[in-house]
């Protein structure tokens, strides 16, 4: 129950991100305007002392998602979580 | 065992020219005479002709210049990428048709072809030195014109008093724009003033040939005595107007990059010092000189402006 219930929190917190923001609204936009330094180090640093490649492969495409779509993704993740214990969930 | 003293004109044979280079070469020439009976056609072909420039020997670099491979292969260009090896994505920027409008606070707008401005500036060679944020630094023989020489074509109005540089952003060959939180367009500036100032040249070629698109070809504004970052490339757009622009640096980190940014070493980037600076392509570390060493040229630039933050 509880897990469903956190689940829930989260595609509710989706939704009002959707309505707030737009649906289009990325990921890195919110980022940066909560911090635009520090989402440029970030990129600095994986590209520069890991590999380009690790920010066009995974960062960008992270940080290009709609906003809403994180915590769906998290409210999906304790929906699954709730179902695969049962009478506990 | 005989002592054999070389003569002046001797080479190593490791210097020598290997043939097909010569070969080649003699076609290209044949290629050039044909270029002058009908110019502009290689340009009409889509490439990139640099006219022949003379060096100004006013200003000395003082240094060995840097070895071309590695001027052209470590780069600064967001629009391609954080890192340093965008040379080749950069590739895919073309370079011709390209167009540069001067307009705002001017008389005289105008829409530039570059090839026009190759034909009509008064084209020459600068050996400069590049000092980086970054602490690094590079000589290079940059071929151009000077920017007072392209804004007189414009014809700025008095009022205008400061000069923005403006970069192309094309998403489909530019992968740093899907990062759309940043402040696209690269936008650079600085006063009328240091717009007049000579050193101000507008790049068009380095080591005597087109200026790659990495090293911000086919055409890019240089002022010597600043940091790097202040020199925008790929423009396509300079704009002259009456308030003070904000650049793209300054708007993501304005503790650490600011309007000014003239180079100076007493003065630390928030994160490291300015003290010295590494020469590209060695490990050698020299002492970073106030201005870039071009302080006689420009230090009265910053007369009554000491209330600025003109070292970031």
């Amino acid at each position: 129950m509880i897990l469903r219930t956190i689940a829930l929190l989260f595609f509710g917190l989706a939704v009002a991100l959707g309505f707030a923001l737009g649906w289009g609204y990325e990921l890195g936009t919110a980022m940066y305007k909560v911090n635009p330094a520090a989402l440029n180090s970030l990129q600095v640093g994986v590209q520069r002392y890991l590999a380009p490649v690790i920010w066009d492969g995974l960062f960008v495409p992270f940080l290009t998602m709609p906003v809403w779509l994180l915590p769906t993704l998290f409210g999906l993740g304790f929906m699954i979580a709730s179902s695969m214990r049962p009478g506990r969930g | 065992m005989p002592i054999r003293i070389p003569r002046g004109w001797e080479i190593p044979e490791a210097q020598v020219t290997p043939e097909a280079l010569v070969a080649g070469r003699r076609k290209a020439l044949g290629l050039g005479a044909g270029l002058l009976a009908a110019p502009g056609l290689a340009a009409a072909q889509g490439a990139p002709v640099l006219p022949p420039a003379m060096r100004n020997t006013r200003y000395v670099p003082g240094r060995d210049i840097t070895a071309e491979r590695e001027a052209t292969t470590f780069n600064n260009y967001y629009e391609f990428g954080s890192h340093k090896t965008i040379s080749q994505a950069a590739q895919r920027l073309p370079q011709r048709p390209w167009t540069v409008k001067v307009e705002g606070m001017v008389e005289a707008p105008r829409e530039f072809g570059i090839d026009d401005l190759l034909r009509t500036m008064p084209i020459e060679e600068r050996v400069y030195r590049l000092r980086c944020v970054e602490a690094w630094s590079m000589v290079v023989p940059w071929t151009g014109f000077p920017l007072s020489a392209l804004l007189e074509q414009v014809k700025p109005l008095a009022s205008a008093r400061f000069v923005v540089f403006e970069t192309a952003a094309v998403p489909s060959v530019m992968p740093g724009l899907r990062q759309s939180w940043y402040p696209w367009p690269y936008i650079e500036g600085c006063t009328i003033a240091e717009a007049g100032n000579d050193l101000s040249f507008m790049v068009v070629g380095a080591y005597g040939k087109p200026l790659p698109a990495q090293n911000g070809g086919p055409i890019r504004i240089h002022q010597p005595w600043k940091y790097g970052f202040k020199g925008g490339k790929s423009i396509v757009r300079i704009t002259l107007t009456d308030r003070r622009p904000v650049s793209f640096w300054e708007r993501i980190q304005p503790q650490e990059y600011g309007f000014w940014a003239n180079v100076n070493p007493e003065v630390p980037h928030p994160r490291w010092s300015q003290a010295s600076e590494r020469v590209l392509g060695s490990n050698e570390r020299i002492p970073t000189r106030l201005f870039n060493g071009y302080g006689e040229f420009v230090a009265g630039l910053y007369t009554g402006l000491q209330n600025e933050r003109l070292w970031a």
